[in-house]
């Protein structure tokens, strides 16, 4: 890894790719060939999704085989080949499995690849918007693991700090995120930002747990014991039904989140991304999320040289320019409404020792 | 084997952790002291500590994160105070709103806050039974007796202002 990159020559050149491709878009970093190909894939996902018709699962779908689609592009116009690639593993949310969704909350990760021991990773629960406001994230996970049905904002915070040292709390959640899909926008708000909402959930749960105790052992029969549980749970949480999460800061734009962690220099804490500081650490995270969620790997890249002229001249059409136009605003935003990042010490492995 | 270190841990936080080797192998069994729940099986040692040191990191955290709800619950006024306090007495299901839609709190974890579990568990009991909302009693409780403690300080120095002023030789 240079210290230098991105040179100036590449995030010029990668600048011109995206301007060919979605338009005149501000850089919150110097852009990288990875970075670019992330932005350039979630513009048009957006652009996609702006009309609504898509639903969640379809959208993030499109998303990462969007980015599947643009890196490869964006690596071609640069000598190394391996930069910046993109794989993918992918999981099948409806698996009844005691792992997958419905166990850890989480719908997808990513990684980013700096070198074999050097990656930034970071989790995410989509959720589809009705309106322009907020998210609608009250949702009951049904009975996996020995777990009574819980809201899955729960089982996505003992998932993501499931993954970090075990002094960790929900300020170091700042790479766990809920992912909001909306007309304009994919804005990202992370779990450390919902401590309020959280310590809520967390409150009623622990009475909600007992009268599910109670149900259980009072149900003379096991017929549909997981339907009716689950019912009875959604019937016990009804009082949170109503509960959104705004739209309002600290938030980050997707784009911006994937820009940050794929161009920010290796050894610069970014907001929003987990640390994985060893090969074990990265093999351990990959291994336990590609069990229960699509997980997209990249590769940052190391100073790659330009060979050709890109010729890029596709032209935008009025949604991605709208788009561009609302995250070159949001590139405007205060420092301190992105995720900030944490004291926390970088995920180790599998099985954290006492500090 | 144990550490010393996490030894004192489970000192700290009264919890008693011990081996057993059984017929299908070794097993280490856990539970705090004085809790009536059955104990829990680890396959190491060091899962079971990894285990209470989350129980305990999050125990501190949701006091900490409950004792800044009430601080800002204030900040807002009376009826986000008296919201809060009902939510806190299991009388509303939900927090205030207006705290819902306020910055999140940034609640670190404190260097001692083993000790401060250790203060917890020996005023609520075992940390197993330590529930969110004996935290925020405890948390609401600290902060009464101390906006008490204050206040009575502001009478004390009214107090002596006035006798002062009672004492002060009256110009002829």
């Amino acid at each position: 890894m240079q210290n230098n990159w991105p040179d100036k020559k590449t995030s010029e050149r990668v600048q011109s790719l995206i301007e060919g491709r979605v338009g005149p878009l501000q850089p919150l970093v110097d852009p990288t060939p990875l970075s670019g190909a992330l932005q350039v894939a979630v513009i048009q996902a957006i652009s996609l999704a702006s009309d609504g018709r898509l639903d969640e699962e379809s959208i993030t779908t499109s998303l990462l085989g969007g980015m599947q689609a643009t890196a490869p592009w964006f690596a071609d116009l640069f000598e190394k080949a391996a930069t910046p690639a993109f794989k993918w593993a992918r999981y099948s949310k409806s698996s009844s499995e005691p792992t997958g969704e419905a166990s850890t909350g989480a719908d997808f990760a990513f990684i980013i690849h700096f070198s074999d021991d050097a990656a930034r990773a970071a989790i995410f629960q989509a959720k589809r918007s009705k309106n322009e406001r907020n998210l609608d994230i009250h949702q009951i996970s049904p009975v996996r693991e020995g777990k009574h049905p819980q809201p899955q904002i729960l089982r996505l915070r003992d998932y993501g700090l499931s993954h970090l040292p075990s002094n960790a709390t929900l300020e170091n959640l700042h790479r766990v995120h809920y992912c909001g899909y909306m007309k304009s926008s994919f804005f990202c708000r992370p779990l450390s930002a919902l401590n309020h909402l959280l310590v809520e959930y967390e409150s009623r749960s622990q009475d909600i747990d007992r009268d599910l105790d109670a149900y259980l052992s009072n149900l003379t029969t096991n017929k549909n014991i997981d339907q009716r549980m689950l019912a009875e749970a959604k019937r016990l949480w009804a009082a949170q039904e109503e509960r959104v999460v705004d739209r309002s800061e600290p938030i980050i734009e997707l784009a911006h989140l994937l820009a940050l962690g794929a161009a920010t220099p290796w050894g610069t804490p970014v907001g929003g991304w987990l640390t994985l500081e060893s090969e074990k650490a990265i093999t351990a995270f990959r291994d336990t999320a590609s069990a229960v969620m699509t997980v997209a790997e990249a590769t940052a890249g190391h100073s790659p040289d330009m060979v050709n002229d890109p010729n890029a001249t596709a032209t935008s059409s009025d949604p991605l320019l709208s788009v561009v136009e609302h995250l070159n605003q949001r590139a405007h935003a205060p420092q301190n409404s992105r995720p900030q990042s944490n004291d926390v010490p970088a995920y180790a492995g599998p099985s954290p020792t006492r500090p | 084997m144990l550490s010393d270190s996490e030894e004192g841990f489970l000192t700290k936080i009264r919890v008693e952790l011990r081996h057993e080797e059984t017929a299908i192998g070794s097993t280490w069994l856990t539970r705090p002291i004085g809790s009536l729940k059955p104990e829990l099986r680890f396959e190491d040692s060091e899962r079971a500590i990894d285990y209470w040191t989350r129980k305990a990191v999050q125990m501190v955290y949701h006091y900490l994160l409950g004792k800044s709800l009430i601080k800002k619950a204030k900040a807002l006024g009376a009826t986000c105070q008296e919201d809060l306090n009902d939510w806190i007495d299991g009388k509303k299901p939900n927090i205030p709103d207006a705290l819902l839609s306020a910055p999140p709190s940034r609640v670190p974890l404190p260097s001692d806050w083993e000790d401060l579990a250790h203060q917890l568990i020996q005023r609520l009991g075992p940390i197993d039974q330590i529930t969110i909302r004996m935290l925020l009693i405890d948390g609401r409780s600290s902060d009464r007796a101390l906006s008490a403690c204050k206040d009575e300080q502001v009478n004390a120095e009214q107090l002596a202002r006035q006798e002062d002023i009672r004492a002060r030789p009256v110009p002829d």
